[in-house]
């Protein structure tokens, strides 16, 4: 699959940074003392993917398809089931904690959950130096205030909020707070989980600002998860859809949303809330919603997919190169019945 | 009906550096079968304002002035035990953090039972029931596996839904509702909205709806108020305040959308930061960033007015130029 998108997408001035190959990650649940099989839920099914070096690749979908999982195996937090990360060239997703130690500060985490991702008990100073004293022994005790007051500036905190504990922050400040300890180390991957939806549009202009100047000054490259299709289609270069833990779509961001191809894209982009004065419809959309822990036969969209046929409930379709220049995992594409 | 009438609401917290007041003065008026939406800065105290409605300020915070009123009785004069019951009954909340809903070491089900069998007096069965039900209506895949699950078993939009299914679970003339889509992507978002709007025509409950996100409270609710560093600054029908925004920060708010900018280029964004809340400027709270601040504006608090059919709290919001439209 790979080699689909490999041979098209990739520029060269562009090197693979990140090479995720046919990952599978699995949770076992409690239950099943009845039956045989423990049941698992199988958040991630079968993603190859390559994130070039300073690229902002964006992943979008259902929420539950697994982009947070994808998204802590990269950092390390998890290891997957089956499949391959290689960073750099290197194999990182076996690594253990004495291997992994080079690559910490080379990619940073920004966690989805601004209320559980700081330690109450350290103050906001201390929460960004903490990182900054490990990961830079070089500097200084008046460099580290100095990093940590322009990283604070940056993202709109006031740097006065050094003193005080992440409690007595709102959800947005709190978040803008991980924002500032993701960035002070300098990485140059940042996995960032949601890192915006909890703040208001004009700090979320600011903080988009800064991680695009961040990307423009040190090359950062970025894995963006965000359910805010808006912000995907300012920030992005090229999208991921993930649907039921596999990628269903892949294009370059201006493509996906000119002319978007899979059925689930298509639901998705038409969901978009507009702000032209409409009021709110809602067509429901038929079918049960399906379970990581019964996964469907076939793919992993036909119960909810109009134009699925009897080929869609029986063989998964995999990712193929289409004409339109994007690359889309469904069978009526392929077959021309889309349009 | 007027369900809930707020009045020069205050909050304070007394901290290690000062006295802080989040709140500095807020009135609303929610009438029954209303659909309210609540914008602003993050940190401009919206969370509070709900926080303060159902009497949960976390110590040492608390209500300096002004009164909370509904359904006809004033929430400060009533005891603990029917201020318990009248939450998670009359009055429903959805936080913005999910885990202020849901105890880490029960599981699911255990918490959904434990919430029904407080309210009414009904069997475990029947209860189980019941709440695989809403599972099933804010679309848990296979609800009955999760019941057993516990909460950290569950991505974040998961995690929400079972919060709002709680919600959900009593018959509720007030919904508060805090970020309550925003971790869910815009097709269950969509669904969720739908189910809100549903329990609101049906039900007759109100809606509060605090929301970062532009569209939803443009499509969602009949009235916008917009806060900034404690106080509301504009509030009006959603078409007018979402159509020509009358306050400075609204303007800018709808301006740094990113629908209104190119793909890839900079976004307009307000200058400078929302003042810490021990040290809000004189005047109006807003001078620092705004570009039409002149000396009266740093002297002088400019009250809510009415202007061009909404109340505004500007100085000069009747000689601004209005022209920002929203929407593509
Ligand atoms: N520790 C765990 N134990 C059991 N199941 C888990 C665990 N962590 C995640 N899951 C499940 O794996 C699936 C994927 O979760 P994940 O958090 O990756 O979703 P997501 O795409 O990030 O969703 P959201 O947009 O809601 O955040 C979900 O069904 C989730 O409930
Ligand atoms: N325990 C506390 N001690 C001191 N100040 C606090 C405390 N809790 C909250 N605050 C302050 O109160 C203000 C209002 O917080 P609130 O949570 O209501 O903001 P919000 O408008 O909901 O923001 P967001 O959109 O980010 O959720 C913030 O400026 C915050 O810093
Ligand atoms: S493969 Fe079939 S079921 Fe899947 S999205 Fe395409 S048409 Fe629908
Ligand atoms: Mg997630
Ligand atoms: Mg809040």
């Amino acid at each position: 699959m790979s080699k689909h998108s490999g041979k098209t997408l990739e520029k060269k001035s562009l090197q693979p940074l990140v090479r995720i190959e046919d990952l599978h990650i699995h949770f076992p649940l409690p239950g099943g003392f009845l039956s045989r099989e423990r049941p698992k839920v199988h958040a991630v099914n079968g993603v190859t993917l390559d994130i070039m070096r300073g690229e902002a690749f964006c992943v979008v979908g259902e929420s539950g398809c697994g982009k947070t999982t994808l998204g802590r195996v990269l950092a390390g937090l998890l290891k997957p089931t089956i499949g391959t990360v290689t960073y750099d060239g290197t194999r990182i997703d076996n690594l253990d904690d004495h291997g992994r130690r080079p690559f910490r500060q080379r990619i940073q985490m920004i966690f989805q959950n601004p209320y559980a991702s700081l330690n109450p008990r350290l103050t906001i100073q201390q929460t960004l130096e903490e990182p900054l004293r490990f990961h830079r022994p070089d500097l200084n005790a008046a460099e580290i205030t100095a990093q940590v007051e322009k990283v604070m500036k940056s993202v709109g905190n006031d740097p006065e909020w050094g003193s005080r504990y992440p409690h007595e922050f709102s959800g947005g400040q709190r978040q803008r707070i991980s924002i500032a300890r993701a960035l002070v180390v300098d990485p140059e991957f940042i996995i960032a989980d949601e890192p915006i939806s909890a703040l208001d549009v004009s700090i979320q202009a600011q903080v988009l600002n800064v991680m695009m100047e961040a990307r423009r000054k040190h090359k950062l490259t970025y894995l963006f998860i965000s359910h805010d299709l808006s912000v995907v289609e300012h920030f992005g270069d090229r999208v991921a859809v993930m649907y039921l833990g596999s990628v269903c779509e892949l294009a370059e961001t201006a493509k996906l949303f000119a002319n978007p191809q899979h059925p689930y894209t298509r639901l998705l982009l038409s969901s978009i809330p507009k702000m032209d004065g409409s009021s709110f419809v809602h067509v429901p959309v038929p079918g049960e919603v399906p379970s990581p822990v019964n996964l469907p036969s076939g793919c992993p969209f036909h119960e909810r997919c109009p134009l699925a046929n009897d080929r869609c409930k029986i063989e998964k379709p995999i990712l193929k190169h289409q004409k339109s220049g994007t690359t889309v995992a469904c069978h009526a594409v392929e077959e021309g019945r889309s349009n | 009906m007027t369900l809930l009438q707020i009045r020069n609401l205050e909050v304070d917290f007394p901290t290690r550096y000062g006295p802080i007041k989040v709140l500095r003065g807020i009135d609303l008026d929610i009438e029954a079968g209303e659909r309210v939406g609540i914008v602003g800065e993050s940190g401009a105290g919206k969370s509070m304002a709900a926080f303060a409605i159902m009497n949960l300020i976390s110590e040492p915070g608390h209500i300096s002035a002004g009164s909370v009123e509904f359904e006809g009785r004033d929430l400060a004069k009533i005891s603990d035990e029917e201020m318990r019951l009248l939450r998670g009954d009359r009055i429903s909340m959805i936080f913005q953090d999910p885990m202020m809903t849901l105890n880490p070491v029960l599981t699911i089900g255990d918490q959904m039972v434990e919430t029904l069998q407080a309210h009414r007096n009904i069997s475990y069965n029947e209860a189980r029931d019941l709440a695989l039900d809403k599972l099933r209506e804010v679309r848990i895949p296979s609800p009955e596996a999760r019941f057993d699950g516990y909460p950290h078993e569950l991505s974040g939009g998961l995690r929400q839904r079972v919060v709002i299914a709680i919600a959900l679970l009593s018959d509720p003339a007030l919904i508060i509702a805090d970020e309550p889509t925003t971790a869910l992507d815009v097709t269950i978002q969509a669904e969720i909205l739908a189910l809100l709007l549903e329990l609101c025509r049906e039900h007759g409950a109100a809606l509060i709806l605090i929301t970062h996100d532009l569209a939803v409270v443009s499509q969602v609710t009949e009235r916008i108020v917009v806060m900034y560093a404690g106080n509301i600054i504009e509030s009006g029908s959603t078409r007018k305040v979402t159509d020509t925004p009358s306050h400075p920060y609204t303007m800018g708010l709808i301006a740094a959308l990113p629908e209104q900018n190119a793909p890839g280029t900079p976004l307009n964004q307000i200058r400078g930061a929302m003042p810490m809340m021990n040290a809000v400027p004189p005047g109006c709270a807003f001078s620092p960033r705004c570009d039409y601040a002149d000396k009266k504006c740093s002297t002088e608090k400019p009250e809510l007015r009415e202007v061009t059919g909404r109340l505004v709290a500007c100085h000069h919001a009747s000689k601004l130029k209005r022209s920002r439209k929203a929407g593509k």
